[in-house]
């Protein structure tokens, strides 16, 4: 049985496919079907021919596949991983993982030339006679779609189960900036200068040492995140966005600590107006001044 | 006041623009008496920096006189003549106290605009797209300088102005290639690019202790200038294979220290890569190319280092990393941290250790600055930097 579905095979690659005889015990495809679970069913049994002379044999070949390659394609470089290994080292390489190229490497170099060249190079060719490999053609098939929809269950799941891409975007983090200064001068809330203090109870503040030499870890985090509307509003508008608004405070109330003021760009002063506007409303409104 | 102003891609014109103001208590405001072009605005004018805005002032280095400060200001005065680093840095943040100054926190205002083209915000300078700052630049008669305290330096009287103004860039960032790439007495160091930046970087390798440098370029004039000034070899990239070319001259080993002075528009490969980077770099599927740090990682020794000077933007493509990691190579860049350096240029051109005003093969008012950058772009009449006089 294996060695027709061999023959079929081979002849495949050959000649163009026809269709199915319809009046036949058996279509093409189901006979392939029947004969990989009888194998696969033999093999489970333990009633498999021992597969080490087929590994022996695809050894054999492919240490002799760059020599073949050579063969079958004078004037031309072998590339690729059978191409620039060594005889040696592809010799060692197990079965199961050599045994696929050797025996159709050359049948497929041979479809891909056209013209008179292809069948010539068709009509040097030797098949192999054996089929040096540890799984048929059929089993590979079964298990290449079985691991396709494990593949495709898996995606699915994780597609299904991630957080989208605003929850992870909205996850309410701390919002950090190191001053260079000492933590002992920011020892508490009141040390910290306007552009934080003006946030109110809107936000949390946390304060500690930064490593080495590093200063103070500075960190803002909004006790509330804003809602759906809100968060609709905020991917219109990033400038009206209060996690924004707190990353703007943060800066701003590091630049005083560090340099006594905040540098001041040479863009319109109107816009930047309008933003500290909405810095000013934002604040007020969660720290319940308004 | 007038100012030279990017008004598109390849479109420069000399326009008006509002005088500037003192916005903060530390700015000063500085009567421009010379800037110069760079190679790094040819990548402003042809296109690939992103967030320029039409009617922008471009130019970034430049010196001149004082005439305004605000009441933080306190250790310059109205009338100093100083030069000025074309980056900005606070002087207080962590990075500007570890001489980090390009990596500056509290110079940039227009962060979120940076951490959107780049991942993160780097300090401002002057001229160089709202990404990094959006402040004007120096191709006028007067600029607002921030934190002038810190980025300001009176020019000793012996040194002229000519030799100040590339204090302000071409020399300090030409003397951290040096430095940071790790020169030692003894080394032998190649640089690549004998623009401005390459011959300060040429020269400060000699006077950190190198053995040999050996400057690599394509055009006669500068090569030649960098043969006359600096005495170091060089190697004409268009004439020969530069990897056999270099292995050659070191014995096999490869240059100790490579420099990258050229940036994201290098011309000229032997093996096709300057098409296939120049047609990514169209198609913007590429940002730039990156011809010369490819070919420093190849040539260099085993166990050396590349420093990057030249201005990249973003992501490039068969970069040799695996050349990189296998060589124990140290691979380095950065904008220039130029107030670590510009006291101490300032004295070696006092002393007349460093020249640098050879660089300036052309000067020009201000009026004529597009002609300017039409030949400085393309190197028309041997031209390697231009000097404009803004009050001409």
């Amino acid at each position: 049985m294996q060695q027709q579905i061999r023959g079929w095979r081979f002849a495949a690659e050959r000649i163009p496919r026809r269709r199915v005889m319809r009046d036949g015990p058996l279509a093409h495809s189901a006979r392939t079907l029947v004969s990989a679970c009888q194998e696969l069913g033999d093999r489970a049994r333990g009633m498999s021919a021992p597969t080490h002379g087929r590994m022996s044999a695809a050894q054999a070949m492919a240490a002799r596949m760059p020599a073949r390659v050579a063969e079958y394609m004078p004037g031309r470089t072998p590339t690729g991983m059978m191409g620039r290994m060594p005889a040696r080292m592809a010799a060692r390489m197990p079965g199961q993982m050599m045994g696929r190229r050797p025996t159709r490497m050359p049948a497929r170099m041979a479809r891909r030339m056209s013209g008179r060249m292809a069948g010539r190079m068709t009509g040097r060719m030797t098949m192999p006679t054996a089929m040096p490999t540890g799984m048929t053609s059929n089993m590979k098939r079964v298990a290449g779609g079985l691991g396709l929809l494990a593949a495709g269950m898996g995606v699915a799941r994780w597609a299904i189960n991630r957080p989208s891409a605003r929850e992870r975007e909205l996850k309410n983090r701390w919002i950090m900036v190191t001053v260079n200064c000492s933590p002992q001068r920011l020892a508490s809330r009141a040390d910290l200068p306007e552009p934080i203090t003006r946030l109110g109870d809107a936000v949390d503040i946390k304060i500690a040492p930064a490593p080495g030499d590093r200063g103070t870890e500075l960190g803002a985090r909004l006790r509330d995140l804003p809602r759906t509307k809100v968060a609709g509003m905020v991917t219109r508008h990033p400038e009206e966005d209060p996690r924004r608004m707190v990353e703007q405070a943060l800066r701003d109330a590091k630049a005083i600590i560090e340099t006594g003021e905040v540098l001041r760009g040479e863009w319109p002063a109107a816009a930047q107006a309008a933003q500290a506007g909405k810095l000013l409303e934002f604040a007020g409104r969660r720290g319940g001044r308004q | 006041m007038k100012a030279l102003c990017w008004e598109g891609v390849n479109r420069l014109s000399v326009e008006r623009v509002p005088d500037p103001q003192i916005l903060n208590d530390q700015d000063a405001i500085v009567k421009v008496t010379l800037t110069t072009t760079c190679g790094s605005d040819l990548h402003l004018i042809n296109g690939y920096i992103p967030t320029m805005q039409a009617g922008d002032v471009i130019g970034h280095e430049f010196m001149g006189e004082i005439v305004d400060i605000g009441r933080g200001v306190r250790r310059r005065k109205v009338g100093e003549r100083v030069v000025v680093c074309s980056f900005i840095g606070c002087g207080r943040c962590w990075y500007c106290t570890h001489d980090l100054w390009s990596l500056c926190d509290n110079t940039n205002p227009n962060w979120e605009l940076a951490q959107d083209t780049l991942g993160f915000e780097t300090g401002g300078v002057y001229g160089y797209s709202h990404a990094m700052g959006g402040f004007k630049g120096s191709h006028s008669e007067y600029i607002r300088v921030p934190f002038a305290d810190f980025g300001t330096f009176p020019v000793p009287d012996g040194v002229s102005d000519l030799d100040a103004l590339y204090a302000s860039d071409a020399a300090p960032t030409g003397w951290m290639g040096a430095h940071m790439g790790g020169v030692k007495p003894g080394d032998v160091v190649a640089v690549w690019g004998a623009g401005g930046v390459g011959q300060m970087a040429a020269r400060a390798a000699q006077l950190l202790g190198a053995e040999r440098v050996i400057v690599i370029d394509r055009l006669p004039e500068r090569l030649a200038m960098a043969e006359r000034y600096m005495d170091v070899e060089t190697i004409d990239f268009s004439q020969t294979d530069v990897r056999a070319d270099l292995h050659e001259r070191t014995g096999g080993r490869g240059p100790d220290v490579c420099i990258e002075a050229v940036g994201m528009e290098a011309t000229g490969a032997p093996d096709g890569q300057y098409a296939y980077d120049r047609v990514k770099q169209q198609l913007h599927m590429q940002q730039d190319r990156p011809i010369a740090v490819r070919e420093a990682i190849q040539v260099c020794a085993k166990g050396g280092s590349v420093f990057v000077l030249g201005v990249f933007g973003g992501m490039v493509d068969r970069f040799p990393l695996g050349i990189l990691m296998n060589k124990g190579l140290v691979l380095a860049g950065a904008q220039q941290h130029g107030h670590r350096y510009i006291p101490m240029l300032l004295k070696r051109m006092a002393s007349g250790e460093l020249s640098a005003s050879q660089l300036a093969t052309h000067e020009m008012s201000l009026d004529d600055a597009p002609h300017g950058y039409d030949m400085f772009k393309h190197k028309k009449d041997g031209c390697v930097r231009v000097a404009f006089r803004p009050h001409d």
